[in-house]
Order: structure tokens, then sequence, then C-alpha cells
């Protein structure tokens, strides 16, 4: 513990109540089927592990970004949050999920499990004055929906088109149902095919996404993105 | 009259050997140096393409660049190789806009005052490519962490840990003289926000850099200041072309009363507010939480028990220019007065009049102990009608 003569009028213990930070809110959407055992759920792995830790290097999405991670597939549970929202303002407490494959791919109610969860997380921003971005879901899938999804997906549009989210597909595999996922994706941001396994190149792309989200103003209208060269395939 | 500064040997000859007198290499004297370094080299981790090596100034004298330093919307910095303390700002072509910029930056560096003030990252010197081409401009590099540190208390107990409400109010005093001599020679910062600005940890100064944004008024005419936060732009300039608008006095006292509350209560937007929309869009609107009638929509935190402890003359400063001076910009806090607030508020606290704590443990109440005590029950109960806590 710090003496009280290093700091005596200073600020010593962190905590949440007094970050004035704007919060910038991300659901992960992941795809934990049985399909992607193997390689790519490491892959995967390694790749959420480099968003937190480029997450928390940053001085600025270190106290704004906000992430929640929802696993669809492994287990009989189908769709399980796996992280609640977690921000890395306090760098040393955050464990980054693991995930093992299998199951169904039951996309439908991962997106709506999501919404409901940054609709709850917006009500509670509100609720504190806590000023917020918009916020940011992404879905990685290497498969096609085993669930119903067309109702979820209309969500997910009318809330993009309306600018309360940024929705972001990303493709993975040989066997991802791309027209599927076209159809859930809002019409101005189609979905992305990840090239190979790029899931490090694609997660540190993510979060150098949100460090120029966390930098920018709120209310702002646009704000220019890094280059999805390193991870996304170019669309023939 | 000095004479302005075309090639590297005179920049180095009368601005470097001076600056390099009074500041040694970063990581030895300044420690806090390699911390500002490091927060700009985390926003250029991105992978390096082809970058350029050799700048050139106007006589052709050719200076390697050192690694990419810090990159942004507008171009990437880079110190010389052989010289850390000069860095160098290279545009990104469609930055470039035409020759319009290189005009305002040959204005800029006509500016003596400005020029020779080491309050800020002014450009000193155009460089260009062995083409001949114009690519940006070099400056002396400024030592500090971002004012960004001061707006997140997690950061300044990592990084300020010595600090307390004396150093802040040195830290808003010295903002107010830099806008000040800006403001005497007819400059105005224009884009003021925290990643603009530096202070110095140990002496509490603060410098301005990204100066090539500044708004002024040069021999070539009016240049503007094309960039901006809405989280602290005057509310008559949300929404505009910035590029086109010639910003006033009155507009850089909104941005200046926005940064100072900042600064005393460390980050929190003075347009946040609880069940409203966002700071800026209660910006817009004029929806303050702060001062009387609001409703008391305070974000929960321990924001009451800060603003309780700051002088009463000093909020109604604040609340003069978020209430009155939204739709009136002539009602805006001047500079001086801002000066007088502080000064006056700097001497009491010495006194021990006032609360040093960052985070006071209670809001003031009537019972506060002080010297002045009579006044200061005046004060509290003025304090609380104008801001209640929030259940």
């Amino acid at each position: 513990m710090q003496s009280q003569s290093d700091n005596e009028y200073g600020i010593q213990v962190y905590n949440a109540s007094i970050n004035p930070a704007p919060r910038c809110p991300c659901v992960l959407l992941l795809d934990t089927s049985h399909s992607m055992s193997g390689e790519p759920i490491a892959e995967l792995n390694e790749g959420v592990k480099t968003y937190f830790e480029e997450i928390r290097q940053d001085d600025f999405s270190r106290f704004s970004v906000e992430t929640a991670v929802i696993a669809f597939g492994a287990s009989d549970q189908g769709v399980s949050l796996v992280m609640p929202f977690t921000s890395c303002a306090r760098v040393e407490e955050v464990q980054p999920p693991r995930f093992k494959a299998g199951g169904l791919t039951p996309m439908g109610q991962a997106l709506e499990r999501g919404l409901d969860l940054l609709k709850k997380r917006k009500r509670e921003y509100r609720a504190k004055g806590i000023a917020y971005y918009q916020p940011w879901m992404v879905l990685m899938t290497d498969g096609a929906p085993t669930d119903q999804w067309r109702e979820a997906a209309q969500n997910v549009q009318n809330e993009a088109r309306n600018r309360k989210l940024v929705f972001l597909g990303v493709g993975v595999g040989p066997y991802v149902d791309m027209p599927t996922l076209t159809e859930i994706c809002p019409d101005n941001r189609p979905p992305k095919r990840l090239q190979g396994l790029r899931f490090c190149q694609f997660f540190e792309w993510l979060s150098q996404s949100m460090a120029a989200v966390s930098r920018s103003s709120v209310g702002e209208q646009s704000v220019r993105l890094p280059n999805i060269d390193g991870w996304a395939c170019v669309e023939a | 009259m000095g004479k302005v500064i075309y090639s590297f040997g005179r920049f180095f000859g009368q601005a470097i050997g001076h600056v390099k007198a009074h500041c040694p290499a970063p990581g030895k004297d300044r420690p806090w140096c390699d911390q500002a370094t490091a927060d700009q080299m985390r926003g250029a981790r991105s992978k390096t393409r082809s970058e350029p090596q050799l700048v050139f100034d106007r006589n052709g004298i050719e200076r390697r660049l050192g690694p990419l330093m810090a990159k942004g919307g507008e171009g990437k910095v880079y110190p010389l190789a052989d010289h850390q303390d000069v860095l160098v700002k290279i545009y990104h072509v469609r930055a470039r806009n035409g020759d319009r910029l290189q005009t305002k930056l040959e204005a800029m560096r006509q500016m003596r005052p400005m020029l020779n003030s080491p309050l800020f990252g002014w450009p000193r010197l155009l460089v260009f490519d062995e083409a001949g081409t114009w690519r940006g401009y070099a400056m002396r590099r400024l030592a500090g962490v971002q004012m960004q540190t001061l707006c997140q208390p997690q950061l300044i107990a990592e990084r300020l840990p010595h600090w307390s409400r004396r150093e802040i109010l040195k830290c808003a005093r010295s903002f107010v003289s830099l806008v000040g001599k800006a403001h005497r020679n007819q400059v105005i910062i224009g884009d003021i926000n925290p990643g603009n600005l530096l202070v110095d940890p140990q002496t509490c100064e603060v410098r301005g850099i990204d100066c090539d944004s500044y708004q002024i008024a040069g021999t070539t005419g009016l240049h503007t200041c094309p960039v901006g936060v809405p989280m602290l732009m005057a509310p008559e300039l949300l929404g505009r072309d910035y590029s086109r608008v010639r910003r006033t006095f009155e507009q850089e006292l909104f941005s200046v009363a926005i940064m100072l509350f900042r600064m005393f209560m460390l980050g929190l937007h003075p347009y946040s507010r609880t069940y409203g929309e966002d700071p800026v869009a209660n910006l817009k609107s004029g929806h303050c939480a702060f001062g009387l009638g609001a409703g008391c929509r305070l974000p929960r935190g321990p924001w009451y028990k800060i603003w309780s402890h700051l002088p009463f003359r000093l909020k109604d400063l604040f609340i003069r220019t978020f209430r009155d001076g939204h739709g009136d910009p002539a009602a805006r806090t001047l500079l001086e007065e801002w000066n007088d607030a502080l000064d006056e508020y700097l001497e009491r606290l010495n006194k021990g009049w006032f609360d040093p704590h960052l985070v006071p443990s209670a809001p003031k109440s009537s019972h506060y102990r002080g010297s002045d005590s009579g006044r200061r029950k005046g004060t509290a109960s003025q304090g609380s009608r104008l801001f209640r806590k929030n259940a």
C-alpha cells in the first residue's frame, strides 16, 4: 500500500465511479461451433488476447472501451455470455476469455442477446450520466445460422440505420454462408471475409479502430478507421 | 529583429542550441518525456510502409529523419535522426491543400513572438523532398505529458502521484496565460483539446502543440483553423465547416472554460448529466447540470464533493459561461477574469483556506474550518444551492 506521505492529496485508489471518459461499448459475437475446432479456435483465442493487450496499452481506449464477449456454439448452452462488459482501466485485472469449439451455430440467438446487452448497458450509462459513443457489435462466424435469425437481423439493421450501432460481420474459412451474413449486415457495411486465419490481424485492427473512436469526440459524425488490408480478403 | 529562418543551419544555430542548453535529452533529467513520447508512439504503432528518409530545407541541405514518432489524420511526425529535439511533420498528400497551407506556414514563421515563445511548438522551417516538393515543416520538440492525463483520475494516480489541487491550479493558470499569449498576437488556438496541450509535471507549465491548425491573421490574410473537437466547441460553431469560419475570441473563451472545468473536475465534462443526451447534444441545447434550476442531473461519482470545494467566485465564472454565455458570447468569462479568480484561489489555497485534495473526502459544509470561515459559510450555502448532490 502506498504511504500517505507519497501522495497526501492525490488520488490513490482506482474507482470506476471516477472515470469521466465517454465509453465505447463493444460486443463480440464469436462463433465457437464445432467447425471451429483445431487451428481456427486456437487462432481466435490468440486474437482475442491480442485485442485486450492492445486496448489496455492505449491511454484512451483503456478507459473508454468496454468489451462484452458472447460465444455461440460450444457446449449445450448454445449462447453464453463469456465476459460481461469489461474495461481495461485496471490493467492487471483483465483475463481474456478462452474458447473451446463444439455444438451448433445459434447465430440469431447470439444477435438478440448482444442487442439486449447493449440496450441494458446504454440504459445504465444514461442513468449514471456517462457519455457514450455509438456502440460496436462484431459478428465472426465460419458457418451458417442453425436457428431463426431474420428478426434479429432486422433489429440489427434498424439500429445501424438509426446510427445507434456500428455492426461488422466477418466471415471465416471456406464454409461460411456469406449470402446470409450479407443479409444480416446493414447495407452500408457489407460483411468482410477474413484472409485465412488472420484473427490476430483482425483484432489488432479492431483495437486500433476502438482507439480511434475513443480519441474522437462524442457526437462526431465520422471517425477515420485504419486500413483493413491486413486481414480482409479483396472480394471479387 | 531576428531574421526568418530558412535553413537547418540557422535553425540549429539559434533555436536548437538555445533549447538544448535548457532541455537535456529525454530520459535523464526529464523522465516524463519518455512517457509523452510513448503516448505518441502508441498512436503510431501500425505497420510502417515506405517512410521518407530524408528531408531538405530551402537551400537543399538534407537531414535524415528518425523513426516515426506519431501519426494523425493530417500527417506523420518524426524526430531528426541527429537532433532529437527537432520534430518534422510530413503531411499526407491530401492534407497539403494546394498551396494554401504552405502559405499559412510561411506566414506563421514570420510571427516572431510566437516563434520565439518556448510555450508553442511553432512551425519554424518548411521542409521539402528530393524533388523540391514541399512536404511539411520542422518545429521544436516540447516536453510534457498530454493534458489528457489530467482528464483521467487513474492516469493522474499513475503518472502524477505527487499532484494536489495546487498543481492543478498552477496548471490552469499557465493554460490561461498560454491562451493570452496567443490572443495578444492575434492568434486563436481554435482546436483547444486535451490532446493538443502538454503539461510539465514539475513546473505545471502548459505548452501548445499542433500549432499548424491555429487561426492566424498573417501578412497573407486570414488563415482559419480547419479542425475542432465538438466536445470543446462554442455552441454556435457546432455543425459548421470549421475551415470556413473566422473564429472569434469569444468562441475561444467558451473552449477555455470547458478545458478549465475539466482540469478542475478531473476530466468531467460540464455538459454531462444523467438521463440527458450526450455532452455534445447537451452543449448544443445548453442543458448544463451546473447551476440553479438544472434539476440536479449530476453524473454519479465524487463530482459534487469536488465542485463544492471550489471557490464560489470560480464556480460563478463557470456557470456564467455555460449558462449565460451559451447564447450570449459577450457573457463568457474573459481571460483576465480567470486570471484574477485563479490567483485568488491559489493564494487562499496556500493559506490553507481550501482543501488541497484532488478528491476531497466529503462535500464542503458550513462547518468546514478555515481562517475565513465566516465568509466560507456563505460560500457553502451558495454552492449547495447552485449544485445539489445527486441522490
